[in-house]
């Protein structure tokens, strides 16, 4: 599937601001099932440079300034990506227990970090319904994946950036953030390798598929390594494993590695931030 | 003793012992308390620096030096520059392909729970070095092998004690480290400076970037900053534009081209980094990344600081530099690999344990005094995240001399020694540093960073080291760029609020002087003139005259008394606390009388009113000593004209809302309340000597408004504004500067337009006109304020966060 995405970010602000140091984390990046074509910022007021860099885990990093004197910014990234469905045949046998060999540098994403805790009691209780002896790795994976598609509620006003996962699991709701930093919380306390996923979600409704459920502005998910396979996603907000319709931003170890968009202003009080997403099927047009 | 084992020979421990045992040795003690009292006389500057909560400051001098041959100093010189070089190369494995993780050589594990691990510093791709300055702390076992305990990036820690303790050893007993031949450290300093002025053009900068006031170290870095000639700022003091980093300055933005850095890695740029730091400034980790400015040491660097290493280091050698160390790291496990937590655990619990965050700070443990519940804690947190912990066997270190009274008694030590990286990347070790001393050896390499005693490391040249005059052992500050108007504006900023709080604290001690007299005296009139005064401030209505005393205590000296004695000193003391270098000792000395006064008042609850009117008349010539220090000694930099400034509109604000006041309600023989008035503003004296005749209001007029010879009158202080101002710096940006100008020279000028007879009838009543004009002037007043603020300190204006995209 050929994709076009604008993701358009406006903030206003209540008084002028002088300077604005920006980070976006907007462009995606090209994966193994993914190519990106055409893909560009546009930024009002326009800075005098945009320096775009490409950090640790590979994602694009676009980094600007405005020095001058300005009430409103916007920030509209625009894309073309094509979207192959991941070629991958899952290895059953694999047991949950057995990732003796897991690459020196994929061990990165076996700690806890800024937005996945050392697990606690509550955790632990959690996920040992799924990570049970001589269980296999994608069966238990899965069965945890459909588990918070099934028994968590999708409410968007539930939670914020600051919600930790103990609370997204006491009262079994949240968005797609908490339900990737929950699941990453799970995995990693078991041992397996998970990394946090940005991208967006084609949510048009097509004729005889179902509608996805996503945030209006981006989509979450997580992401396992399998030993002999590579990397596998799970989308646990949609009780499934991504294909064409999944489209990957940038990836880390949680969401503070992939901030889409953030920043630091001198002036302006109060600000408003406005995000529409828009993902169009290119190939239906 | 037997000496054989010490770092120095035979001669010159007895050159030494015969010096400090002269006259049975009261030679010795008598340096001894010298070098004490001067300690102390430092302390009570480094006390007002901090806050209360936050004063200790570990370890005295020991008189007896660590005495150190040439030779062995050669020895670890080669010893630490080969490590520097091999760390150099470490971090540059970790930041780059990391092809020692790949391959093994190091556990990834280990470094992926090092939480001085840094993500972002992949891709800095440094021109210069990582590290250009490191500090190491090392051990001397009992065979006379040293070994490393551990090092430091936090650059340059330590090294303002190095130099305070220089300085006060020189001074005491100076002739001896002539005569041993010590060397100096200065060209140590002056290699620094090089460096961090390496791409520098003249005009440009070199900071040394603090996390502020609240911070224990804070004086050392004001002591080294002040030393170096480089500006002492805040993160916040900082602004990133246009691909430069800049100090905001009373005269505009001005390129920075150095830091030495006392920030941690994660907290220098909020945007990158750790966003809810306040320490940092945004953008800066792209200066860096572009390699516009010359740090010491990288973000990232404290990677290295983290004592998991402490048993893999040695083991590296060879595959990074084709070497083997010449300076060995002491043995240990780190217990996220399974054989080494076996043997750790085979050798409890006679071990230490120390957690993975930077050393020597972080968490560490002998075991052997833990009790048994302690250590099941301990393993308990080990077993659930091995690879964040290191154990070690403690080394048997040598015996080394301490003074005790006029004799002699045996300690234990950890030595700091410190490495600079010249420009052109060689490495110079200071021949020198500090001694970490505990007579618990186990504990003295447990907490190096809290030792009983220090002592001054010397090192022994085998000629005189006559480089520099006698006198001066570390140079004289180097001249930096001293443009006053290199200020920092948020500098300014604390100085013109500093001289208002001051002077509110005048203006309140004067009137509770006037309130409390005013109890002790027995007639009525003069009572209800107090508490007219008191309702001059305070809506009071229904206080008894008779239960004044204890309901004043609550309304001015209580700590929850709001707008009283304990709120304005805090204020007081805040803002003085953040312009560190900017008030001589005595005034600083001043200033923590001043607080522990008011401490003192805010305790007598039940104290009568001749017993507070004591502690008032106290606390009114401490600010005197304070106002008079300042103004004999303070050179006339910018920002004591700030305070100047804040002082004079304060007082000239506060007698006009008091005259307001004065005129709107009370009569022309109302004579209590009109001496009151003057009384409060300081000008009795004057109107009798001038005046001679019965208080009258268009006299007072006269007095306090118009008068330009009176420091209290309005007139007098508003030439003195306008005088003032006039000096300011010109603004680089926008006319502000000429606003603040004529802002001041319309008050002046309108004070010396008014006559008496316009202001006043006859009868000595007020006529609209004198209203107009004090209103007026009020208005203005608080207009040239925030001209001020505007013009000058806007820029301090600090940045926030904007909400996260999603």
């Amino acid at each position: 599937m050929r994709y076009r995405i604008r993701h358009k970010n406006r903030y206003g602000y209540g008084h002028s601001v002088s300077l604005c140091h920006s980070l976006a984390c907007l462009l995606p990046r090209d994966t193994l099932n993914q190519r990106v074509s055409n893909s560009r910022l546009v930024i009002l007021p326009a800075p005098e440079t945009v320096l775009e860099r490409v950090d640790i885990f590979g994602n694009r990093i676009s980094r600007f300034s405005i020095e001058e004197l300005h009430d409103e910014l916007n920030v509209h990234a625009e894309s073309e990506v094509e979207v192959q469905p991941a070629k991958v045949s899952l290895n059953t046998r694999l047991l949950w227990s057995d990732l003796s060999v897991i690459p020196p540098k994929i061990r990165m994403y076996l700690r806890s970090s800024a937005y996945v805790p050392q697990p606690t009691a509550d955790i632990i209780d959690f996920s040992n319904q799924f990570f049970i002896k001589d269980r296999g790795l994608v069966d238990a994976v899965s069965d945890l994946n459909q588990s918070i598609f099934h028994e968590f509620v999708y409410d968007p006003n539930f939670s914020d950036l600051e919600t930790p996962v103990s609370f997204v699991l006491s009262e079994r709701r949240g968005v797609c953030q908490d339900f990737a930093h929950l699941m990453l919380t799970v995995l990693r306390a078991n041992g397996i390798p998970a990394r946090y996923v940005s991208g967006y979600l084609e949510t048009d409704r097509v004729p005889g598929q179902t509608l996805l459920m996503g945030n209006d502005a981006s989509h979450a998910w997580v992401s396992i390594f399998i030993p002999g396979t590579g990397w596998v996603d799970f989308d646990p907000t949609n009780g499934l494993l991504p294909t064409d319709r999944h489209i990957t931003l940038a990836w880390g170890r949680d969401y503070g590695d992939v901030v889409p968009l953030k920043g630091l202003m001198t002036g302006g009080a109060q600000h408003e931030l406005e995000v529409s997403v828009n993902v169009t099927p290119l190939d239906s047009i | 003793m037997d000496t054989k084992t010490f770092s120095a020979n035979q001669e010159s421990w007895s050159a030494l012992f015969s010096a400090l045992d002269f006259d049975d040795g009261k030679q010795q003690s008598r340096w001894s308390d010298e070098i004490e009292r001067r300690l102390k006389e430092n302390g009570l500057t480094y006390q007002a620096h901090t806050s209360p909560n936050d004063q200790n400051r570990h370890g005295q001098m020991d008189v007896v030096p660590y005495l150190m041959d040439e030779s062995s100093f050669d020895f670890l010189s080669s010893g630490l520059s080969q490590r520097v070089r091999f760390l150099e190369a470490l971090l540059s494995d970790i930041y780059g392909d990391r092809q020692l993780i790949s391959d093994g050589s190091i556990p990834a594990d280990l470094l992926f729970a090092n939480p001085e691990y840094m993500l972002e510093a992949h891709g800095l791709n440094p021109e210069g070095p990582w590290l250009n300055f490191l500090a190491h702390d090392l051990v001397r076992d009992s065979s006379g092998e040293w070994l490393v305990l551990g090092q430091s990036t936090q650059a340059p820690a330590g090294l303002g004690y190095v130099l305070e303790r220089r300085l006060i050893v020189s001074r005491v007993m100076g002739f001896l480290l002539r005569r041993m031949t010590v060397k100096r450290l200065s060209s140590f300093f002056r290699t620094m400076r090089t460096f961090l002025r390496k791409n520098s053009r003249d005009e440009d900068l070199t900071i040394l970037l603090t996390p502020g006031q609240s911070l224990e170290s804070y004086f050392e870095h004001a002591f080294l900053a002040n030393h170096l000639g480089f500006t002492l700022a805040e993160g916040d003091d900082l602004t990133v534009r246009n691909h430069r980093l800049m100090l905001k300055t009373l005269s505009g933005l001005h390129p920075v081209s150095g830091v030495l850095r006392r920030v941690a890695d994660k907290d220098i740029d909020p945007l990158e980094l750790r966003g809810d730091s306040r320490q940092g400034t945004p953008g800066l980790m792209d200066i860096v990344r572009g390699n516009y400015v010359q740090m010491g040491n990288l973000p990232g660097s404290s990677v290295i600081n983290s004592p998991l290493w402490m048993g893999k280091l040695d083991g590296l050698y060879q595959k990074l530099l084709g070497e083997t160390p010449l300076l060995k790291t002491v043995p240990a496990w780190w217990l996220g690999d399974n054989r080494e937590n076996q043997n750790f655990k085979a050798a409890w619990p006679n071990v230490l344990a120390r957690y993975g965050t930077s050393y020597p700070g972080g968490e560490s443990f002998v075991v052997r005094d833990l009790s048994d519940r302690e250590r099941s804690i301990l393993e308990k947190r080990i077993e659930t995240d091995p690879f964040s912990w290191v154990g070690w066997k403690a080394v048997d270190l040598e015996t080394i001399p301490t003074a005790r009274g006029q004799n002699r008694g045996e300690t234990q030590a950890v030595i700091r020694m410190y490495t600079v990286q010249t420009a052109d990347n060689r490495i110079n070790v200071m021949p020198g540093g500090l001694a970490a001393c505990n007579q618990d050896a186990v504990w003295a390499q447990l907490r190096p960073n809290k030792p009983e005693q220090y002592k001054d490391i010397w090192v022994m040249g085998t000629e005189p080291d006559n480089q520099l005059s006698m006198f001066a052992e570390v140079d004289a500050p180097t001249p930096g760029p001293h443009d006053q108007s290199m200020t920092p504006s948020r500098v300014a900023d604390a100085m013109f609020w500093l001289g208002r709080y001051i002077e509110r604290t005048d203006a309140l001690t004067r009137l509770a002087r006037e309130v409390l007299s005013g109890i002790i005296d027995a007639r009525v009139e003069r009572q209800k003139a107090v508490l007219w005064l008191l309702e001059s401030q305070w809506a009071i209505k229904g206080i008894q005259i008779d239960k004044l005393a204890s309901d004043l205590h609550k309304l001015l000296f209580a700590h929850a008394a709001n707008g009283g004695f304990a709120e304005l000193i805090d204020a007081v003391m805040q803002n003085a606390r953040a312009t560190p270098d900017y008030l001589n000792s005595d005034a600083w000395k001043a200033l923590v009388n001043l607080e522990q006064m008011v401490e003192r008042i805010s305790w007598m609850e039940n104290a009568d009113a001749g017993r507070l009117l004591d502690q008032v008349d106290l606390i009114l010539t401490q600010l005197a000593t304070f106002s008079g220090l300042n103004h004999d000694t303070m050179s006339r930099t910018f920002a004591f004209r700030f305070m100047d400034i804040g002082r004079h509109l304060e007082r000239a604000s506060k007698t006009l809302v008091l005259l307001n006041y004065a005129f709107k309600t009370l009569k022309p023989n109302d004579i209590n309340q009109w001496e009151l008035v003057l009384e409060v503003t300081d000008t009795v004296m004057t109107y009798r000597r001038r005046y001679r005749t019965r208080l009258h209001p268009t006299t007072i007029t006269d007095l306090l408004i118009l008068d330009v010879e009176t420091p209290r009158s309005v007139g007098y202080l508003s030439a003195v504004l306008e005088n003032q101002v006039s000096g300011l710096p010109v603004q680089s940006l926008g006319s502000r500067k000429t606003q603040v100008q004529q802002l001041a020279f319309g008050i002046h000028a309108s004070l010396q337009m008014a006559q008496t007879e316009d202001l006043m009838t006859v009868q000595g009543s007020p006529k609209k006109s004198l209203f107009e004009l004090l209103e007026h002037t009020i208005e203005r007043l608080s207009g040239l304020s925030e001209a001020i603020t505007l013009g000058y300190f806007s820029h301090a204006d600090v940045p926030h966060h904007l909400f996260k995209g999603s």
